[in-house]
């Protein structure tokens, strides 16, 4: 006998091939968009909070996979979905954690460090600043991918460079 | 400082995506890399190479993020974050079209109805607190190791590697299931039973230049610990949007067929001297023929291999494959 509970007695044969090709497409979906989903997260908030809301914000796509399947940009309306979640988090008074700069060991120990100066970004900056010269995304991508408008990345990321320069260069 | 600072947000980028790694990966997959790190000994295989090890721990956080269907139980990582290469994938390039998209108001998944998670609760909690007995065990282990990658092991050591058998669990495993959802549950299982067999501990010395039929079997687990909440995740994920499992009768063959499921991974995993290693992949096509004695009622294959299985009204089924 090989496998015979293939022939389901319930009658719902569909329902597996179903889950599969849902399984199959929400698992690319992962692949792909879900790791830009979780850079802009984390750059948001940080690695521990940012991978939790990425998360709830993954459990959520796959509980309405056929609204995310049907949606043009759902990376942004994902984005939207861990922000609610992150306020959760936030209401916990969970503190973002970022890893410390990994400095190269010619340079002085007491230069101002950078994971540092991007906790005191706001969040939109620190995703402009992170995503754009940190992962190499254009103006476009990243509007998509918290949806916003380019117009918000371009001044988002100019605040951003901006404060980074002043705290960072000081030196 | 002469770096810039967009180069400085590159580089830590890179240390970003490693600190997610590390997250996902969990407390268990650092526990068992610990030991990975000390001088080993040459893998008996090619293919458990130490140089696969971050490529199968960019797969784990891949499955993760699959895998987060369901709430599932943080391991904290504590922010451990090592300054080696990262398997860092550069994002995707594919832009969609971009009209606009309402705002979601809302997005709190309630919806509770009956799944195959039920079923199988049993058996992904007893997977989820075994994998917290298997770090334990592993920290303590890992601490008997001195700079050479020497290690005197006690009998407390070999008490606690006995009790992390997963034989008992793997009874938790109901019959009946989809095959999707079997091979998942098996995986899960499979990840436990190779951290379990890695452990080859006795009392006394632990050498591994000299003591070849140990050679390489803790690292083997490594990899199983790294993709082990992955792992679990993902079969949680499954089952919850799987239909309730259709019981079966105990001594059926459908019950019977996990039992040799299970011992085919046994085999792979300790049998013919093996040391864990072994990931689960696909279910093997199990086919039953008629039986041969009263000892020994029925007998099948699976896959290409033969196996003798009876079956206890007390114990449940036990199965033997004809291997080694």
């Amino acid at each position: 006998m090989v496998y015979p509970d293939m022939n389901d007695p319930s009658g719902a044969g569909t329902e597996p091939m179903q889950l599969e090709r849902h399984e199959r497409d929400f698992t690319s979906f992962v692949t792909d968009d879900g790791a830009k989903l979780r850079r802009a997260l984390v750059a948001a908030y940080g690695v521990d909070v940012g991978t939790d809301v990425t998360n709830d914000a993954l459990a959520w796509a796959w509980e309405h996979w056929d609204r995310v399947e049907q949606m043009e940009r759902p990376v942004g309306y994902l984005y939207r979905v861990g922000q609610s979640a992150a306020r959760r988090h936030h209401r916990w008074r969970r503190p973002m954690e970022w890893p410390p700069e990994v400095f190269d060991p010619t340079e002085p120990t007491d230069s101002p460090r950078l994971d540092q100066a991007l906790n005191a970004l706001t969040p939109r900056q620190r995703v402009a600043a992170l995503l754009v010269h940190g992962h190499g995304w254009s103006y476009a991508e990243v509007a998509e991918a918290t949806s916003v408008s380019v117009g918000s990345v371009r001044n988002d990321l100019h605040r951003a460079m901006n404060r980074l320069r002043r705290q960072l260069e000081t030196s | 400082m002469n770096t810039s600072i967009e180069d400085r947000l590159r580089s830590y980028a890179a240390t970003l995506d490693q600190a997610v790694e590390a997250t996902q990966a969990g407390a268990s997959n650092l526990d068992q890399n610990a030991i990975e790190a000390l001088p080993a000994p040459q893998p008996l295989r090619p293919q458990r190479d130490r140089r696969l090890l971050p490529i199968a721990a960019a797969a784990a956080a891949l499955l993760l993020a699959l895998g987060a269907v369901v709430a599932v139980s943080r391991h904290d990582s504590g922010g451990r974050v090592t300054t080696n290469t990262s398997v860092a994938t550069q994002p995707t390039t594919n832009v969609r079209p971009t009209p606009s998209t309402p705002t979601p108001t809302t997005a709190t998944p309630t919806t509770i109805r009956p799944s195959a998670a039920d079923g199988l609760a049993p058996f992904f909690n007893g997977a989820a607190s075994l994998d917290r007995r298997l770090q334990v065990t592993a920290t303590q282990l890992n601490g008997k190791f001195d700079a050479n990658g020497d290690a005197v092991f006690d009998q407390s050591d070999v008490d606690a590697v006995g009790g992390t058998d997963p034989s008992a669990l793997a009874k938790t495993i109901p019959g009946g299931m989809p095959p999707q959802l079997e091979s998942a549950a098996l995986l899960v299982w499979s990840d436990l039973m190779s951290r379990y067999a890695a452990m080859c501990v006795g009392v006394g010395p632990y050498q591994p230049q000299t003591d070849s039929d140990l050679d390489g079997c803790f690292k083997n687990g490594a990899a199983a610990a790294a993709r082990f909440p992955a792992d679990l995740a993902s079969a949680r994920a499954l089952a919850a949007a799987s239909p309730p499992i259709t019981p079966v009768a105990p001594d059926s063959h459908a019950a019977g067929e996990v039992a040799v499921q299970v011992n085919a991974i046994v085999e792979s995993e300790v049998g013919c001297g093996g040391h864990g290693g072994f990931i689960f992949s696909t279910l093997q096509p199990v086919v039953w023929q008629p039986g041969i004695s009263d000892s020994q009622p029925t007998a099948g294959t699976i896959g290409p291999t033969p196996f003798t299985a009876h079956y206890d009204p007390t114990t449940g089924w036990s199965a033997r494959l004809l291997v080694c």
